[in-house]
């Protein structure tokens, strides 16, 4: 089994399918920020902070407009390329690293607020470092796969995870109606604070701008990653009004993951304290989340011939001290809000300014290969 | 790697060889001369076989000439040598320049002239002639060993069903699918492998449905073996799979003609191999190894439960031991209040830290497994006696284990017999260890990141280049009706999208075809000696009519 190493061969290859697009866009979004959610947006707006969610997903929607845009100006291109493309060698390279940074940081700040949760949760005792190494082990072995792999490991991500919805009865049962009430009793301003701070779980999806080259209907491109931020959309929402119906908004906002203590009620007669179990199996969707964005991360590595293959490793180092360096949730949770702004950057602005730039100079990118022989290749 | 294997060269030297050579080895080459050097020679190459009868019959009430035969006696039907010998010396008569196959009849002569043709031809169980009188030289195909005949298949074994298995005989494993698929689109091709062993295997596959990518594949992967021996068809299936590290296996094997069928049908290629009553199919995928044959035969509903079962039985086998450590060690709290005070009880007197509790019953467990599959029948039962009673009932009164993980190890060996393919519920039973020991070390989570890892292997994993976990992921929908349920035959229209078939197909749909209505006239009724077929076909008239 040999690595193909021409970019166009490489695409047709490890091509994904529509599921793949979907799940892919959709799980990279899904991560440790929807067990905060509830309580960031009732923090900003109160109990109608819930409308938050739907604005922040037409944010996101516009945002993947304009990423598929420009993707589709350039064939075939990620961002890296199209960095180089539209500011020359130096200035894109530099671009790309910082893209590529962007990338690794965030992978670190998931992992390291879900090991946060896991020690204080599970094991209160145990090093973040151990921990950490752990959930690097499925992580690397993901991607130093293909695409098409963690694709495939996206659709299992969901069918892995869904079930947790169904946990969600016993709160639903008892929901009480007067909370959602009065609706829209806060300014829209507040709103809008609401919506621009759910953005470290909205985003996730500016992966996009590094796997677009893979997919393999670029017509149905669009359509499909739509969905998938729709989906995510309904599943916030689903857990945010259940949250809501359930606490009252003070109670809301003293707990840290009110998503985590709304499971407590649940009692299977087999199983006591259910939060434990999908604690644990919350793994796989972190996974999913930190391999896309790793994976992102060393697809700028791999435009070099010399780190093609194992030196996916030397990506580590920079995450390292990311992952243990803060040691209060105080300090991770101020990184994250952070970090969650600069991703909706670039999911958002950064796309627009590349679209704009390439329209201005008039620069559109050309397949690298003849059609015919990506045909044959796959 | 390479340090490793550079460790092991210099602290194991091996006695220096000559260079391997690819071609089996000690035969003769050149052509072949006359009647006198073809002796020698042939002497000279079967020296030392006393099984290889050479002998020289002399001219008198048989034969009016010299000739010289040679065969292996173990291979051989005595009779069928002596009718060649009739056909031989048929050929030597007047009139002069018959063909072999004109004296023949039915048996399979030809002429050879080279040494190294006519030795490997009497390996094969051929009898070689050398025709003092006119120069020539003869093989007559005379092959028939003592085989065992066709049994009951032991190692899946169904109540429903056909029950007959391949055996190690390939003529009659082939005999066995030629007998179930009557189309002459089953092609056969055939291959022989191993320096030494010169094995057989027959590549099978249905033109016109199988991919012929999938076929080249297999062929050009079985001529790249270079080896000495192949034995069976499951260490052949570990040469030519696509990851030989993965402890999941790539191919299926099995002894049932029905299940090759069926594959064959669904556009796969399968592998029959001289000596081994398995057959290898592929390509493969996760699910497929939870299929039994019976599945098919029985009502849907039932096999629909039984699948479902089974796939349950895969969890628990997997994850139930590993489960009892972690919840254990780490987290009780998961336990109901009720139930925790009777596994409070029933660990309180065991010395062990729950991890090497649990190791130590599984491998007892394994033992016994072991022991019971290697030792006799008759034997067998009292190991049953040992393992259940003396180890089980001892082991709590000892205070050794407990009684709940007693429970969780014998539901989860149970559980992985629950599989029909053998192999990979073997490959299940052995992934039990590493999820116990992460369960032990880290609880939960590290089963978790036990279970990711084993995802994400066989998402990575390929048979025949084709996805291993297809109809999860990738997404295919239509295939899951064949998957956690097995869905009435008429929903099963398509064959399934894992290989590819070229003619996707499999029957028309329900509502295409013109429902024969009810036998219930005053014909059917009355008269009910009447053959079945004639009954069908006025049905059918009277369908179209009315």
């Amino acid at each position: 089994m040999t690595r193909p190493t021409t970019t166009g061969n490489k695409h047709a290859i490890y091509s994904l399918g529509m599921w793949e697009t979907f799940f892919w866009v959709q799980t990279s979004q899904v991560g440790i920020g929807l067990l905060s959610l509830p309580r960031v947006v009732s923090e900003e707006a109160g109990h109608s902070g819930w409308i938050a969610i739907p604005l922040a997903t037409l944010l996101a929607q516009i945002g993947v407009w304009l990423i598929i845009l420009l993707m589709r100006r350039f064939e075939s291109r990620d961002v890296f390329d199209i960095f180089r493309l539209l500011f020359g060698r130096w200035i894109g390279n530099v671009a790309g690293f910082l893209f590529a940074a962007h990338c690794v940081v965030a992978c670190g700040l998931v992992t390291r607020t879900y090991i946060e949760l896991v020690q204080t949760w599970l094991f209160p005792t145990t090093s973040t470092l151990m921990f950490y190494l752990l959930l690097l082990v499925p992580t690397f072995y993901l991607i130093t796969s293909n695409p098409r792999v963690i694709g495939r490991y996206c659709v299992m991500t969901f069918f892995g995870t869904i079930w947790i919805a169904m946990l969600m009865y016993r709160p639903i049962e008892q929901i009480q109606t007067d909370f959602y009430l009065p609706l829209l009793d806060t300014t829209w301003m507040k709103i809008i604070k609401a919506t621009l701070m759910t953005s470290h779980s909205v985003t996730g999806f500016e992966v996009l701008l590094v796997f677009y080259p893979y997919i393999q209907d670029k017509k149905k491109a669009l359509r499909w990653t739509s969905y998938g931020i729709w989906f995510t959309c309904v599943i916030y929402l689903f857990v945010t009004l259940v949250c809501f119906g359930f606490y009252s908004q003070g109670q809301l906002q003293q707990v840290q993951l009110p998503t985590v203590h709304l499971l407590q009620v649940v009692q299977l007669p087999m199983i006591e304290r259910v939060e434990h179990l999908v604690i644990a199996v919350w793994s796989f969707l972190i996974v999913s989340t930190t391999a896309s964005y790793l994976w992102a991360a060393s697809a700028y590595l791999s435009r070099w011939k010399r780190f093609e293959k194992r030196t996916w490793l030397w990506l580590l180092v920079p995450m390292l001290p990311m992952g243990i360096w803060p040691e209060e949730v105080y300090v991770l949770n101020r990184l994250a809000l952070f970090f969650g702004w600069l991703g909706g950057f670039i999911c958002l602005i950064l796309p627009a300014l590349l679209l704009l730039f390439a329209m201005m100079r008039g620069i559109k990118g050309t397949p690298d290969q003849a059609p015919e022989e990506a045909r044959q290749a796959s | 790697m390479g340090f490793l294997r550079k460790i092991m060269k210099k602290a194991h030297r091996r006695p220096k060889t000559d260079k391997l050579h690819q071609d089996p080895p000690n035969l003769p080459e050149g052509q072949l001369g006359s009647y006198s050097e073809n002796i020698k020679n042939i002497q000279e190459v079967f020296q030392g076989c006393s099984d290889i009868k050479l002998r020289e019959l002399a001219p008198g009430m048989v034969t009016d000439d010299y000739v010289y035969v040679v065969y292996i006696e173990s291979l051989v039907k005595i009779e069928m040598v002596e009718d060649s010998f009739r056909a031989i010396h048929t050929l030597s008569q007047q009139p002069e320049h018959l063909r072999p196959n004109e004296v023949s009849g039915f048996m399979e002569i030809s002429e050879i002239d080279s040494l190294k043709n006519a030795a490997t031809k009497v390996l094969e169980g051929w009898t070689l002639f050398f025709v003092k009188k006119t120069g020539k030289t003869f093989v007559v195909n005379t092959y028939a060993p003592p085989t065992r005949s066709i049994e009951r298949s032991e190692t899946e074994s169904v109540i429903l069903g056909p029950q007959e298995a391949f055996n190690e005989s390939i003529q009659t494993s082939l005999s066995l699918m030629r007998r179930r698929i009557k189309s002459p689109d089953m092609k056969v091709t055939s291959i022989s492998i191993g320096k030494y062993t010169q094995r057989y295997a027959c590549i099978l596959h249905m033109e016109g449905i199988a991919e012929p990518g999938y076929v080249e594949a297999v062929t050009e992967r079985l001529k790249h073996i270079s080896i000495d021996s192949v034995q069976d068809a499951g260490d052949l299936a570990q040469m030519i799979d696509d990851n030989p590290f993965s402890p999941f296996p790539q191919f299926h094997l099995t002894e049932r003609p029905e299940k090759v069928a069926s594959h064959l049908l669904d556009g796969k290629v399968a592998i029959l191999v001289d000596g081994s009553s398995f057959a290898l199919t592929a390509p493969a995928t996760f699910i497929e190894f939870f299929q039994s044959p019976e599945d098919y035969s029985n009502r849907w509903f039932s096999a629909s439960v039984i699948r479902a079962l089974r796939l349950f039985g895969m969890f628990v086998s997997i994850s139930l031991s590993a489960l009892y450590v972690a919840v254990i060690t780490f987290h009780y709290q998961l336990i109901p209040g009720d139930m925790l005070v009777t596994l409070t009880e029933s660990r309180a007197r065991v010395p062990f830290p729950p991890l090497y509790e649990t190791l130590l019953m599984e491998i007892t467990i394994e033992l016994l497994r072991e022991a019971g599959a290697r030792l006799p029948t008759k034997t067998g039962q009292t190991i049953g006696i040992v393992g259940g009673i003396v180890i089980g009932q001892a082991a709590v009164a000892a205070g050794l284990t407990s009684n709940i993980l007693i429970i969780a190890v014998a539901l989860s060996t149970i559980a992985s017999f629950i599989t029909p393919s053998y192999v990979m519920s073997s490959a299940l039973r052995a992934i039990r260890f590493p999820l116990i020991f992460m369960a032990g070390l880290y609880g939960l989570f590290g089963m978790m990141i036990g279970i990711l890892i084993m995802v994400i292997h066989v998402l990575r994993l390929s048979s025949l280049g084709s996805p291993y976990f297809t109809p999860f992921s990738p997404l295919r929908l239509s295939d899951w009706k064949d998957t956690f349920m097995r869905a009435p035959f008429s929903w099963m229209v398509y064959r399934p999208t894992t290989a590819q078939p070229l003619d996707s197909q499999r029957q028309v749909f329900q509502d295409e075809v013109t429902p024969p209505v009810a036998p219930l006239s005053k014909h059917a009724s009355s008269d009910t000696s009447t053959n079945t077929s004639t009954d069908t076909a006025n049905a059918g008239k009277n369908g179209e009519n009315s």
